[in-house]
């Protein structure tokens, strides 16, 4: 019977594969065909990255999303963005928790986006924005109940 | 033939760790970690509504600077001590904006008299820019109430 030509191309293991290689083995000359890719250095480099990575999230989940039409204004001395319901400005109008909303029906959409265990209200405006927008989602927000009002803004250096 | 047999049983100390598995759930964290990971912070400036949330009685006397803005620009910076004394300073405005340097310098002042809050009052067509930063220039100056009024 013929030998299969997979005989001959069986390795045991990477190890024994890199002693023929490296000529130690009892038949010195004996060249391996199978390229043993060494992967030791493969998976530190991955554990470093997952590593910088991981301390790099902090356990901090980001509650409200960029827009690019909005761009926010700059503040060196800001705090940690904690959760709260998100009103955003635009141009063409106001979204509440990402929903449209008329200027006339800010504070009943904001009475009825409230949770219980809410009690403030992120605002995300554009850095040239009137304030005559921004006080009018303040002044929805006491009628609606909201205690505290958090702004959106980036971080200053 | 012995002596054959008894390397034979020799355990070999080589062990081989399969590194695949490894390298599966490595690329896998790696993944999930890029797409979840926040390249840009977006931080938080609170404040409160200065005006129309408590009562006049309610309110506890405390030295407090209030900073008025005009449609113009042009700031007012108004130090009420606890004792109710008044005393108010003019910040012109400087190429179309509020003059941020010595709006800090009045603020730096309010809070060496013991200022412990601010309440701003801008106008209708001021910067929402412009308000944010009269805020943090009142942080850093030492002062953390901060109250914004409603027009």
């Amino acid at each position: 019977m013929r030998p299969s030509i997979l005989r001959n191309l069986k390795h045991a293991s990477p190890l024994k594969s890199m002693k023929q290689i490296r000529g130690s083995g009892a038949s010195g000359k004996e060249k391996s065909l199978f390229f043993s890719l060494n992967l030791t250095t493969l998976i530190d480099a991955f554990c470093i990255l997952v590593i910088f990575l991981l301390s790099n999230m902090n356990g901090r989940v980001q509650n409200i999303q960029e827009n690019q039409k909005i761009v926010l204004p700059v503040a060196i001395a800001s705090d940690v963005l904690d959760q709260g319901l998100v009103v955003r400005i635009e141009e063409n109008g106001f979204f509440v928790d990402d929903k449209a909303t008329t200027e006339s029906d800010l504070a009943k959409a904001l009475l009825g986006a409230k949770k219980s265990d809410t009690s403030s209200l992120i605002i995300q405006a554009d850095r040239n924005s009137n304030y005559e927008n921004i006080a009018l989602v303040l002044r929805a927000g006491g009628q609606a109940g909201y205690e505290k009002y958090v702004f959106a803004v980036m971080p200053g250096i | 033939m012995g002596m054959a047999q008894q390397s034979q049983n020799k355990k070999n100390l080589n062990v081989e760790l399969n590194l695949l598995p490894v390298f599966d759930v490595l690329s896998v964290c790696i993944c999930f970690l890029l797409m979840t990971v926040v390249w840009v912070e977006i931080r938080a400036m609170e404040t409160k509504q200065a005006m129309g949330s408590q009562d006049v009685a309610e309110t506890a006397k405390i030295a407090s600077v209030w900073l008025t803005i005009d449609e113009a620009n042009n700031l007012t910076v108004v130090m009420k001590a606890k004792s109710g004394a008044e005393s108010k300073t003019m910040v012109p405005v400087k190429a179309g904006a509020i003059d941020f340097v010595k709006a800090r310098a009045a603020l730096a002042n309010a809070f060496n008299l013991k200022a412990t809050a601010t309440h701003i009052l801008p106008a209708k067509n001021t910067k929402y820019d412009q308000v944010i930063k009269l805020m943090d220039l009142a942080k850093q100056a030492g002062i953390m109430n901060i109250g914004l009024s409603p027009i």
